[in-house]
């Protein structure tokens, strides 16, 4: 196994100066976890990881700095990078050329893609086809109702590839295993799907897929409006290439995580072919597109399951395992933040009913306890 | 209208929706008094729920077709008003009792169902999907020939909603959520 904190991407920054300061391990090794501020990063939880620009530290005394972010000196607060579109006519027969080039970067090496049965990851299934190039499949896969859709898509594409391979979702819920996620350099709400990203890495390791591409980013790229001015492009596809599950999970496998819409070119043609499209959730447009790469079920619908019912089930089946990581932490730092009272007024609350903040509220708790256990194991 | 409990199952636990308050119901027993004997039009109405990729519709239509209705009608805004008032009030037996004694005015829900979406309620009406589709039960003259009003649960939380399948089609092409309800139960 690599050390995942030795083997980190992220940076450490001096938040007066933006300057870069000691590797994060030492930083961790000195200071353990007592420059963390829970209410931070519990905030930027809330935010979102689309709107990290707007993240507060939290770290007292340190900045983490995402691949794909800079330093703005005049505001003094790390901002991502915002993608700039050239302007261009683009044909589908120039984006497949696109991402012919993608994918020949790969070329030797067992390519495969996250098989969720969208529409985001069908694209990709269906460029590979279409450019001649093997592959296999790994996607996870439930019986629930809301997801009889999906499911059918996986299955219709699974039977049309030699080497697929469907996980069981039940047996990898949010907020699963957390008691065996890996030390890592700093808090991360990525975790709470570990078990998902374990069971499919651990899939690629069976299959013999040495690269992995996701669909990560698609809701974005061809769901979101699409400004004529390419100076008014607010993309920032760095951010579908978080490093958190890359590094801590994939890796660990030997697996190399790519997301296909984080491809400056892929992106860039499909900023051009968007070009002053509104808002399209539903992403009328792609299903219509790449309607002759993707199965009928996709073109001619539009549905898309709700996640809702697997977090609910994934917080009923890890409560448990929450109370006694929070409590360890609680134990370890002395934080009013992880006391069990507190976390306790949390799970009070009605858990069957949609409340998104007291679910982020939750799953910030569970990060940042997940993340201090396992600082204190690799201390120690 | 006749509402038919389709019998749903999960683990130790049963679900009907009660006639009366139109409340879900948990029976945490081996609950089997489902209706064995659905009609042939529920069994389906309930088959293109279960495989909606075999609607004989396909949702994604054009924009032309949103626009298709654009008359008023006070009269017609008022009966939905007024199953907007019982729904919001609990009186689910006497909304779907009230709609019974109503005529047909549209030739068929997608466009009783643009009318209510239009002329009824310009904001989001994601809580008025019963209101919404026994307005569209009680307008739409295919309704009672080929019509099906489904109420379904999202599990595992208790979130419902109501839906209609009409002509082996779902006519309301901006409800998007129906996909994720299971159907208890079904009026027709």
């Amino acid at each position: 196994m690599k050390d995942a904190i030795r083997a980190n991407v992220a940076r450490l920054l001096d938040p007066a100066t933006g300057q870069e300061a000691e590797p994060i391990q030492e930083y961790l090794k000195k200071n353990h976890w007592r420059g963390l501020i829970p209410a931070n990063f519990e905030q930027n939880t809330l935010l979102g990881l689309l709107n990290r620009s707007q993240w507060k530290s939290f770290f007292a005394d340190r900045i983490v700095k995402y691949p794909g972010m800079s330093w703005n000196s005049l505001q003094c607060r790390l901002e991502d990078l915002r993608f700039q579109p050239s302007p261009a006519v683009v044909s589908l027969g120039e984006l497949v050329e696109t991402a012919r080039v993608l994918f020949s970067r790969y070329e030797g090496r067992h390519i495969g893609v996250q098989l969720s049965g969208g529409v985001d990851s069908s694209i990709v299934i269906g460029l590979l086809r279409a450019c001649g190039i093997p592959h296999s499949l790994v996607g996870l896969s439930t019986e629930r109702y809301e997801f009889r859709t999906e499911r059918h898509v996986q299955l219709k594409l699974a039977e049309e590839c030699r080497n697929a391979e469907l996980i069981d979702y039940e047996q990898c819920l949010p907020l699963a295993r957390l008691e065996t996620v890996s030390s890592h350099a700093w808090p991360d709400l990525s975790c709470i799907n570990f078990a998902s990203d374990a069971c499919m890495a651990e899939a690629c390791n069976r299959l013999g897929i040495e690269v992995l591409f996701s669909g990560s980013g698609g809701d974005v790229i061809l769901g979101t409006e699409v400004p004529e001015n390419p100076d008014d492009c607010d993309w920032h596809p760095q951010i579908f290439n978080y490093p958190w599950p890359k590094e801590v999970v994939y890796a660990q496998h030997g697996v190399q995580l790519v997301s296909f819409y984080d491809n400056p070119q892929i992106v860039n043609g499909l900023y051009n072919l968007r070009r002053g499209q509104r808002d399209d959730a539903d992403k009328l447009w792609a299903r219509q597109f790449f309607r002759n790469f993707l199965p009928s079920e996709l073109v001619d619908f539009s549905y898309r399951a709700d996640f809702w019912g697997v977090y609910v089930d994934g917080l009923q089946g890890a409560l448990n395992t929450l109370r006694n990581l929070n409590s360890r932490a609680y134990e370890l730092t002395g934080f009013g933040y992880f006391e069990p009272s507190s976390l306790e007024c949390l799970l009070s609350e009605d858990l069957f009913q949609t409340n998104k903040t007291l679910y982020q509220k939750i799953e910030s708790r569970a990060a940042l306890s997940v993340w201090i256990n396992g600082i204190a194991k690799w201390l120690a | 209208m006749k509402l038919h409990n389709i019998g749903l199952h999960k683990g130790s636990s049963s679900f009907i929706i009660s006639s009366f308050s139109g409340s879900l119901i948990e029976i945490i027993a081996d609950y089997k008094k489902s209706d064995t004997t659905l009609t042939n039009k529920i069994t389906k109405s309930l088959h293109f729920c279960n495989q909606p990729y075999s609607l004989n519709i396909r949702l994604i239509e054009p924009e032309s077709t949103k626009a298709e209705l654009e008359f008023n009608s006070p009269l017609l805004s008022k009966r939905a008003s007024q199953l907007v008032y019982l729904c919001r009030a609990n009186l689910f037996w006497l909304a779907y009792k009230y709609i019974s004694f109503l005529k047909p005015s549209f030739e068929d829900s997608s466009q009783a169902i643009a009318f209510f979406r239009r002329q009824v309620y310009s904001a989001p009406q994601d809580s008025l999907c019963l209101p919404r589709s026994l307005f569209a039960a009680s307008a739409s003259r295919r309704f009672a020939e080929s019509g099906v009003l489904f109420i379904g649960v999202f599990l595992p939380s208790r979130s419902m909603h109501a839906w209609i399948i009409e002509d082996g089609r779902q006519p309301d092409i901006d409800d998007s959520m129906w996909i994720n309800f299971r159907p208890v139960a079904a009026f027709c």
